[in-house]
């Protein structure tokens, strides 16, 4: 199983946890597989057409996997990933 | 809609001048690109001391969370920071506010600031941190501002104001 670290605004869907377990082969499953054991987590980190939100980024171990194969990512039972809200702004 | 019922204000976390200073700096560094990185502090005590400079993933092609934006009027915090950032969240000395500069503006919370500083998951701040404008031009730093997150606003309110410097 690999680890997953919950956003704060995220940690009320598991129980206030930092970090969970969750198995899977990719990401996408890693995210299926997240939303049995708490059901409405993945709706909060993808869109209605299944794409990861634009304010969420999911980090690999180190690497976004924007730059990877995104959700197709291979995963490991021993990768950590980090789903981290991005941190923005700027004039008007 | 505001609530109901008045909870206590937020109060702003202290910044020594030499700090802040050090914020101005980065500022006039990136300038006429937006500066932005954070200003972390001891778990539990209400104030900063120390300065983490993030790199403007907008300076490095356009990133998706800000599309259509160029550095000079966006920020992006990168990756790598970003990481930091969030384990630090947990860590003994965690982020106590975020900055970023306006060039050639004031400082003011924006309405993008607002939209990507609130969760989009529901009321209240993305991430328990308090956030710092800084409004530079070419000449001088015209100004900063604290703003933090305000339960009775459901929003974010300004709550400390400071004198630019000629930097």
């Amino acid at each position: 199983m690999a680890t997953v670290r919950i956003p704060t605004p995220l940690r009320k869907h598991t129980d206030g946890q930092e970090e969970v377990s969750a198995s899977g082969t990719t990401i996408d499953e890693i995210l299926t597989d997240l939303d049995k054991n708490y059901p409405g987590i993945k709706a909060r980190i993808c869109d209605e057409y299944g794409a990861v939100r634009k304010f969420v980024n999911i980090f690999a171990n180190e690497e976004d996997i924007r730059y990877l194969d995104n959700l197709q990512t291979p995963i490991k039972d021993s990768d950590e990933v980090s789903m981290i809200p991005a941190i923005a702004g700027g004039a008007a | 809609m505001p609530r109901e019922g008045k909870s206590r204000p937020p109060v702003p976390v202290a910044i020594e001048r030499e700090l802040l200073e050090t914020v101005y700096r980065e500022a006039r560094k990136s300038y006429p690109a937006e500066c932005c990185g954070w200003l972390s502090g001891p778990k539990g005590k209400h104030r900063a001391t120390r300065l983490r400079v993030c790199t403007n993933a907008q300076a490095e092609g356009e990133h998706p969370t800000q599309a259509g934006r160029g550095p000079d009027t966006a920020y992006v915090i990168a990756g790598a920071d970003l990481l930091a950032l969030n384990r630090e969240l947990d860590g003994a000395e965690p982020a106590k506010l975020i900055y970023h500069s306006h060039p050639e503006g004031r400082a003011y919370f924006s309405e993008t600031d607002h939209q990507v500083a609130t969760s989009p998951w529901g009321d209240g701040p993305i991430y328990p941190v308090q956030q710092l404008m800084v409004g530079i031009s070419l000449e001088q730093v015209a100004e900063a501002a604290l703003f933090a997150w305000s339960d009775d606003e459901c929003g974010f309110i300004e709550i400390a104001r400071f004198d630019g410097a000629d930097i």
